[in-house]
């Protein structure tokens, strides 16, 4: 019984960072109908913007923070203006760039910071118990910093006039420009606000065990699995996706083998795909 | 289909007489002799460099085949390296079978790798797709950590033999010998592929499939057949590689996804859709690397030598180079040629190679972009 | 030259079977979710004929047209094709059996020549063929183009074609595949009535060549002097059938394009 709640516990906390970790790579894919490959370098550009930020240049905490997520904003508006909005026909293309973009982007983080580690500042400090599991203070913030972000995102899409557009963007982006919307500007919105996102990612995987110049791998392989079984595009899809891969992956840590937790979500990707190309809550291909 | 040129009759005799042959032909056919002579000509460092350079050259136009010709990018050709490269290393290691027997194993089993991701291929279009292959060399790597008593981790595979029982110091023209032959047959093999009936379907496919079925013609076939016979090749490079000194069995010789990106990049470099153009850019991209770890001077907001980020020049220059030749290297070189001797419409046209490369198009699209930007006309 | 037309009030569901024409469809329908685009539609098309497809803008005709030729299968019912059930066939499958069709957007393949185009529609289906090599592919494309009045644009690249041209090189491609059924999709749109005449010209030829025909189209014109008999659907369902001049006087037709689309 301990280890069933254990298990709850622990699911419900990883899942929070995963949704965390999706939320903006499905905005992008949602809106643009890009594949976004580097939205692991947003998230680095975002951990290390924290850490040059405090560590480096000693600025405070909460200074750092605001640092990290509007340098990783920023970064998404390099990526569109530069890169995607002149490729925006040409997916395979925006895919092959933005990989090229991610893995500079590691090496640059590599070569300035160096392959060791560097510790990010926690949210919180502390820890509590709950149901006989060790829980900390900073994964119970970055729990809720999650939802918080996933209802301002679902508030901001369904009842402001720039989240309306961005819907109408992400349905038909001639029909959007028919009703007088410039989706250039929306699309630049949306690629600010998910790299700000990726951001936020960034630092809360950072400060739950440390920034190394690979931490953006897994989050992006994570985003696309959890993407693809959501659904494209689907905000609501994505969460659901987080809680099923974050479920899974305790599940196979607790019950089967630790060694494996790294598999499940690019097997689960790979039927996902396979079966239902669509996702749970994607938007049926018709003719 | 291509060498639609030709006008009738003819055969295939005359058609392979060097001397009747377009100019580039010719001069192609030169530059591999001037190559099978070069070690007698260059130190023997340069010689070692060349011989990696062929096998990159090799997976490039492995790539291509597929990626290339049918629009089917794969972002992860380093799972076929792999699997037949450890499957020779592996069968060698633990069953001491000679490389000349094991080799052929790791092709096989590359090409079985290449169905399994070239069936889904069928039911997923464009970016699901890559999808499957960006993931494909994620759970191989899991796989080798997993089971990192069998596949060493990230260390590899070593002591295993190499092939024909040559010497790896003194070997080295040998090898040199090894590379390049298995470069110009692989060169064969996908020049009589893509340049006969097969080559025009495999572009039309990218172009648009639906005009290909309606034409009669079985997309879902002809795809399948490009991921086999690219897997096959690719599965070829990495089993011949792991048993010469050029490289080993292990994630960073065949399937890191540093790997995976810069035989993408040779490609676009030299050329998407030609094969030719797809070799020379392994050799070039080799060869520049080469170059790039002589310099010592340091980038001065980095602070690091121009050796030590390499792959960061490689992007930069990939960017430039998408503006300034869209088509790729060996594309551009023809066309100049061509420009230069006035040999204009009665060569063979650029669809002979393959058709505009996709990179043509985005180009347009940029300049079309930067015009409109400063034409000031624009929203 | 004149097909046996079949009664107008002949329209409610009939049974048909694999030999009451070349083409046979019976009871089809397509359903996508919850929409129903083809509704037990049935009707033959008679060897030598040219048969008008005619129903208002989305009416369910691509989606016929499309569960015949194999893009997608239909949810119910049979498709016969030359006394062969061929529901469900795919669409390579289905140009090799001689239906050939073309695509109303214009589908052409932007890079390479317009010979290039109707040679690849030459090429057989073997993964290794050096047929393209010898120069009797490049003839055959050569004829093919003159026969569509494509003789002189060869060597164009398909962007460079105007409309009827692009128009042309789908048919050059169609005959390509030696059918014996083809299906043209709403050809005239777009087009001059001048256009209208040469393309309505080059296609009698073609069924004095011994091709059966299909033409989709959203209304009536330019299918006057063309069609032998036509069939006109609406919401997936078929309203009337006969002969031209009997579907312009029909009540039902008249009904189904008021307010909307001119007949």
């Amino acid at each position: 019984m301990a280890n069933i709640l254990q298990f709850f516990v622990q699911s419900t906390i990883r899942s929070g960072l995963y949704a965390l970790v999706a939320i903006g790579f499905t905005l992008i894919f949602g809106v643009g109908g890009v594949l976004n490959l580097a939205h692991g370098a947003s998230i680095l550009v975002g951990a290390y913007g924290v850490y040059f930020s405090v560590s480096v240049l000693g600025l405070p905490t909460a200074v750092g923070f605001l640092a990290g997520v509007a340098a990783a904003g920023v970064f998404g508006a390099i990526l569109y203006l530069g890169l995607i909005e002149q490729f925006t026909t040409e997916p395979i293309m925006v895919m092959i760039l933005t990989l090229v973009t991610s893995i500079a982007v590691e090496l640059l983080v590599l070569n300035t910071a160096g392959a060791q580690p560097v510790a990010i500042p926690q949210f919180a400090s502390g820890n509590f118990s709950l149901a006989g599991t060790n829980v900390q203070f900073n994964q119970l913030a970055i729990f809720v910093i999650s939802w918080v972000i996933i209802g301002a995102l679902f508030a901001f899409i369904n009842y402001t006039r720039t989240g309306k557009a961005i819907l109408a963007v992400s349905m038909s982006e001639k029909g959007a420009s028919l009703v007088g919307i410039d989706s250039h500007r929306i699309n630049l919105i949306t690629w600010v606000i998910a790299g700000a996102l990726a951001g936020v990612a960034g630092i809360a995987l950072g400060s739950q065990l440390a920034a190394s110049p690979v931490l953006g791998r897994t989050p992006l392989v994570l985003s696309f699995s959890i993407v693809v079984l959501g659904g494209i595009g689907s905000i609501r899809g994505s969460v659901v996706g987080a809680y099923l891969i974050g479920f899974l992956e305790v599940f196979v840590i607790q019950f089967v083998s630790s060694d494996l937790s790294g598999i499940a979500p690019l097997v689960v990707l790979v039927l996902a795909l396979l079966v239902k190309p669509e996702g749970l809550f994607g938007r049926e291909l018709a003719e | 289909m291509s060498n639609d040129n030709t006008t009738g009759g003819g055969g295939l005799a005359r058609r392979l007489n060097p001397l009747r042959l377009p100019l580039r032909h010719r001069l192609g056919l030169l530059g591999l002799a001037g190559m099978a002579v070069l070690p007698r000509l260059v130190s023997t460092s340069f010689v070692v460099t060349l011989s990696l350079a062929y096998f990159w050259g090799v997976y490039a136009m492995s790539w291509d085949v597929v990626s290339g010709y049918t629009g089917q990018i794969s972002f992860g050709h380093g799972v076929f390296f792999a699997v037949g490269g450890y499957t020779s290393a592996l069968l060698n290691l633990g069953y001491g079978i000679d490389p000349v027997l094991s080799i052929p194993v790791g092709v096989v089993l590359a090409a079985a790798a290449g169905l399994i991701i070239g069936v889904p291929a069928l039911r997923l279009r464009g970016p699901y797709l890559s999808l499957v292959t960006l993931v494909a060399p994620l759970i191989l790597t899991q796989v080798f950590i997993f089971r990192s008593d069998v596949f060493n981790g990230e260390q590899g595979l070593s002591g295993v033999s190499p092939l024909f029982g040559l010497q790896t110091f003194g070997g080295e023209v040998a090898f040199y010998y090894v590379a390049f032959g298995l470069f110009v047959f692989v060169l064969a093999v996908l020049l009589l592929v893509t340049r006969t009936d097969a080559g025009a379907v495999l572009t039309a496919i990218r172009e648009d499939p639906d005009t290909v079925a309606a034409s009669g013609l079985n997309p879902s076939k002809f795809k399948i057949m490009a991921f086999v016979l690219s897997a096959a090749i690719g599965g070829l490079a990495g089993a011949v590689i792991v048993h010469t000194p050029s490289g080993n069995a292990s994630p960073t010789t065949l399937m890191t996804i540093t790997v995976n990106v810069e035989v993408i990049i040779a490609a676009i470099l030299g050329g998407m859709g030609t094969i030719v153009g797809a070799g020379v850019g392994g050799i070039l991209l080799i060869l520049l690397r080469e170059q790039l770890a002589g310099i010592a001077w340091t980038v001065p907001v980095i602070g690091q030598p121009v050796s030590d980020i390499n792959f960061l020049v490689f992007a930069l220059i990939t960017l430039v180079l998408l503006f300034v030749m869209p088509g790729g290297i060996v594309r551009t070189a023809i066309i100049a040629g061509r420009r230069v001797l006035d040999r204009g419409s009665g060569e063979d046209t650029v669809a002979t190679d393959g058709g505009t490369a996709p990179a043509r198009r985005v180009y347009e699209r940029y300049t079309d972009r930067l015009r409109a930007a400063f034409g000031g006309d624009d929203r | 030259m004149s097909a046996d037309t079949h009664d107008l009030t002949d329209t409610t569901t009939e049974e048909y079977g694999p030999d009451d024409g070349l083409l046979v469809l019976d009871h089809v329908t397509k359903r996508f979710g919850g929409l129903t685009a083809v509704d037990e539609l049935s009707f033959a098309v008679d060897e030598g004929e040219i048969l008008g497809f005619i129903g208002p803008n989305g009416a369910g005709k691509s989606t016929t047209f499309n569960c015949v030729v194999g893009r997608f299968p239909p949810t119910s019912g049979t498709v016969y094709y030359d006394g062969e059930d061929v529901t469900g066939t795919t669409a390579h499958r289905m140009v090799k059996r001689g239906l050939a069709r073309t695509f109303q957007e214009f589908r052409p393949l932007e890079d390479r020549t317009v010979r290039a185009n109707v040679a690849l529609a030459l090429t057989p289906d073997k993964l290794f063929s050096m047929q393209g090599l010898s120069g009797a592919t490049r003839q055959r494309a050569n004829e093919l183009c003159e026969r569509v009045g494509l003789g002189d644009r060869t060597e164009l690249s398909p962007n460079e074609l105007p409309h009827a041209g692009l128009l042309r090189l789908e048919l050059a491609r169609a005959l390509a595949t030696d059918p014996k059924l083809l299906l043209v999709d709403e050809p005239f749109a777009g087009l001059s009535n001048p256009e209208v005449e040469r393309i309505s010209e080059l296609l009698l030829e073609l069924r004095e060549e011994g091709l059966t025909l299909v033409v989709v189209d959203h209304n009536m014109r330019g299918l006057l002097s063309l069609i032998d008999r036509a069939i006109v659907i609406q919401f997936g369902s078929m309203i009337a059938a006969g002969s031209p001049e009997a579907i312009r006087t029909d009540a039902a037709v008249r009904e189904a394009y008021l307010g909307g689309d001119e007949l």
